[in-house]
């Protein structure tokens, strides 16, 4: 009689562990995926500053069209990649497909403002400052989420890997969550012509 | 009532919780022993002949001890599930996260109110949710402490209620975080959880029965203590019922007459109570885990039970009654959003009801504000509310995005830092680049523009707004957001007074969010041992208060007055009083009681209204004294001009 009182003491203090775990991990995990929210949100304001930037262009670059229509349509596909993500933050496949999609789009911006750099108009155009200007700051901003939601993720895989852990997650269907990584953005979108000027604003500033 | 009054309720309705708590406990207790007595009682009912069936010493011990770690198991598993925040339990709710760069225009007027109020009240801005599946009109609100605390509204109060009415019960829900209410209800869902945990137990019980197929007699017998189980799961239920109701009625009544004080306007949350009268759905929600929180919500959740015994909220009536004795008991009827939506489908529409209620209600206005008690000086006012909405109104578009985003509020807040002098900023921009990225001060710079012309009243309020986004940094963006926020406030050897508040509230709301356990140990019970901590509490508000030095030492005495000491405290000389031995001050004072602090806050508001006139620095003094107390203070109103307080 003991044994079975015992033993079913036991199995509720297990049952009560077990249950802890599982909330630290609904935590952790709701952490992460909110901390994707603001990526989400940054991406997005990225997205919709491109449609601008190609009619801003539109007029200077009449003989770039290709340019333009690479990053019109790396944009497309960089949202599309956003949309397949937004039910599986985390996931391993969505996450390398928007990886892919961000670093096309980038490289894209990145030979855009090659060119533009071979059209003295289009730098001095005032709309075309503010928009690089915009893109510069979303671009921080996305680095900021990203390295917040990577601190998340971490944190959260190393809870699901250590032991005792580690047994018991693959059951309740929890899996280590995949990175956000990005090629450097602003290293590699903004030229360095382009980026001087803003620096000499900057030391203005100061 | 005012708003220190209204938080000592809040701590007596805990105590009444315990109240009940304990027999219901004991009740379940006795009934389960008293069933598993008779079904195990190897003598054939002998015990019962000999009249004595009652004493059965192991078994109960047995018993009390299975069923209490139970309930005690049930209780604590649900607290752990909830103490992750706000958060969780707006998601237990069903909801969903209102983006703070919503673009829905609705969701946009939700969250410029809830950020109106939020200044007003000098609280962080709250994470908002909305229940998109609940067309009741209803809202809650939800978290531990004022540092995870969230705000829902359903789907039909975001779409059915005008502007006016949207402030009204937003004001409603802040009156409760500022209460101290959401304490107590996180203990009440906690433990009515273990309660409930009986009737769960006897319906696995039955459920396993369904599967197993073994001798009659066994199963026969299980099946009695399953029963028992669930009937005993009712009464439990039962209880839990009543002592929700005991608990949360009145402070429903004072939470509605707190958000009048706020907002001077009783019409506004009068008529979307009457709108949920007149609303088919009501302030009825059905989401599934609802009903365990339905205590949190503005309106009842749940069809009005027999008698009203069971209802967590006065009756609507009565709650219109009370802010508008005019009411005729008629409800405009309402179009649910839903049925606006599938256009002319009219049938829905209810009658208007003609249930005047027969119960006399005497008139008597909800505000008892007296203007010469020198708290009323703290009391949320519509001036609160007018001079957040002018604040807010104060900055451009640019510095309220800049708030709602993690890397730009950052920005912000080490541009709220930066010196006005071109030298002192570049040595500040140099100690500074060692620690953060660069992309940070440079953004930081260039917010310059706008935050070197605001006045510390300004700086505050945006501070207040950012604390929502600086939340979504993690751990080690955190670690390095501090050291720089200190690196930048010591870079010219010398705090001012705002970088001391700031962190303060720094250190209040981010430092203990992400730093669990850091909170400190409370060691005073009485304050006879304190003196000349709040001495320089005392002087250094009197000091900042006035130049001449009679008025300076009147102020002291007002206040001193106020500090249930035996002896006197002495006002210290003004070079005694440092930010430094402030600061000192403070850290010993936080190490005391709840009822020790809520005395020194006093004394404390005491010692700046003396003269009626509230200075800037003196507000500011306040405001870091009670963010240091961790005690919520709606700011004083006086960075708009030195009124008198008295009007």
């Amino acid at each position: 009689m003991i044994l079975i009182y015992a033993f079913g003491f036991a199995f509720l203090c297990v049952g009560i562990g077990v249950a802890l775990l599982y909330n630290r991990w609904v935590v952790l995990q709701n952490r992460f995926r909110k901390a994707f929210a603001e990526i989400e949100v940054q991406l997005k304001r990225r997205h919709d500053l491109i449609p601008n930037l190609a009619n801003t262009a539109r007029g200077y670059l009449k003989h770039e069209r290709d340019l333009l229509e690479q990053l019109t349509a790396a944009r497309t596909s960089a949202m599309a990649a956003m949309e397949s993500v937004k039910n599986g933050i985390g996931l391993h496949d969505p996450m390398n497909t928007l990886k892919a999609a961000e670093d096309s789009l980038t490289a894209a911006l990145g030979r855009f403002w090659v060119v533009a750099e071979a059209y003295p108009d289009l730098k001095a155009n005032q709309t075309m400052l503010t928009l690089m200007e915009e893109l510069t700051t979303t671009e921080n901003r996305i680095a900021f989420a990203r390295q917040a939601f990577n601190d998340a993720v971490m944190f959260f895989n190393t809870s699901i890997q250590t032991f005792p852990a580690n047994v018991i997650a693959g059951m309740f269907g929890f899996h280590s969550a995949e990175f956000f990584e990005m090629e450097n953005i602003s290293e590699r979108a903004l030229p360095r012509a382009f980026d001087d000027s803003g620096t000499t604003e900057q030391a203005e500033m100061k | 009532m005012n708003f220190f009054e209204r938080q000592n309720v809040a701590r007596r309705k805990s105590i009444l919780l315990l109240v009940y708590y304990i027999p219901a406990v004991t009740l379940i207790v006795l009934v389960i022993y008293a069933v598993i007595a008779l079904i195990f009682d190897p003598g054939e009912y002998r015990f019962i002949l000999n009249g004595n069936w009652w004493i059965h010493p192991t078994l109960f011990v047995w018993v009390a001890g299975i069923v209490l770690t139970i309930i005690l198991g049930g209780s604590i598993y649900k607290m752990i599930e909830i103490s992750g925040g706000g958060r969780i339990i707006a998601i237990m709710l069903g909801g969903n996260p209102v983006s703070p760069q919503t673009t829905d225009p609705d969701e946009q007027r939700l969250r410029d109110v809830v950020e109106e109020m939020a200044i007003a009240s000098g609280q962080p801005v709250p994470e908002i949710f909305v229940l998109r599946s609940e067309q009741g009109i209803n809202s809650f609100v939800a978290g531990r402490s004022s540092e995870d605390t969230v705000l829902g509204v359903t789907q039909g109060a975001l779409k059915l209620l005008t502007r006016d009415e949207l402030q009204g019960i937003v004001a409603h829900e802040f009156s409760h975080i500022l209460n101290g209410d959401n304490r107590l209800s996180f203990w009440l869902i906690g433990l009515l959880h273990g309660i409930l945990c009986i009737s769960l137990l006897g319906k696995l019980m039955f459920r396993l029965m369904d599967k197993t197929e073994t001798d009659n007699r066994a199963v026969g017998t299980l099946g009695l203590v399953a029963v028992a189980l669930v009937v005993v799961g009712w009464i439990g239920y039962a209880f839990g019922r009543l002592i929700k109701c005991a608990v949360c009625r009145k402070r429903e009544e004072l939470a509605d007459a707190a958000a009048v004080q706020f907002t001077r306007n009783p019409e506004a949350i009068a008529s979307a109570l009457k709108k949920i009268g007149g609303l088919s759905y009501g302030s009825r929600l059905t989401g599934v885990n609802c009903e365990q929180a339905d205590f949190i919500f503005f309106g009842d959740i749940l069809q009005p039970s027999w008698f009203r015994l069971f209802d967590t909220h006065p009756p609507l009536d009565k709650r219109i009654r009370l802010l508008d004795p005019g009411f005729d008991g008629i409800y405009p009827p309402l179009i649910s959003w839903e049925a606006q939506q599938k256009g002319g489908w009219y049938n829905k529409i209810k009658t208007p009801s003609q249930s005047v209620a027969t119960e006399a209600l005497s008139a008597v206005p909800p505000i008892i504000n007296n203007p010469n008690s020198l708290i009323a000086a703290a009391a949320l006012s519509p001036r609160n509310l007018t001079y957040a909405a002018g604040l807010r109104a104060s900055f451009s578009e640019r510095m309220m995005g800049a708030a709602r985003e993690p890397f730009s509020a950052t920005a912000l807040i080490y541009a709220l830092l930066l010196s006005d002098n071109a030298r002192d900023r570049q040595i500040q921009l140099d100690e500074a680049a060692t620690l953060t990225e660069e992309a940070l001060l440079t953004q930081a710079i260039e917010y310059l523009d706008e935050t070197s012309s605001m006045t510390n009243g300004q700086k505050l309020a945006l501070v207040n707004l950012s604390l929502h986004a600086l939340r979504q940094m993690s751990a080690e963006q955190f670690t390095h957001f501090y050291d720089t926020v200190k690196v930048l406030s010591e870079s010219d050897r010398t705090i001012t007074l705002f970088e001391f508040t700031l962190q303060k509230i720094l250190l209040r709301y981010l430092t203990h969010f992400y730093k669990k356990g850091s909170k400190p140990v409370i060691q005073y019970y009485s304050i006879n041992q304190l003196q000349s901590e709040c001495s320089t509490l005392l002087s250094m508000l009197a000091w900042h208060g006035g130049d001449d030095e009679l008025d300076v030492k009147s102020a002291f005495q007002a206040g001193a007055a106020f500090l249930e000491f035996k002896s006197t405290v002495e006002l210290l000389p003004r070079d005694q009083c440092t930010l430094a031995n402030f600061d000192k001050s403070l850290d010993i004072l936080n190490q005391t009681s709840m009822l020790v602090r809520r005395n020194i806050l006093d004394a404390c508001a005491a010692v700046v209204a003396s003269d009626n006139v509230i200075k800037e620095q003196e507000a500011q003094l306040l405001r870091a004294i009670a963010e240091s107390l961790n005690c919520s203070l709606p700011p004083l109103v006086s960075e708009l001009d030195s009124e008198p307080l008295s009007d």
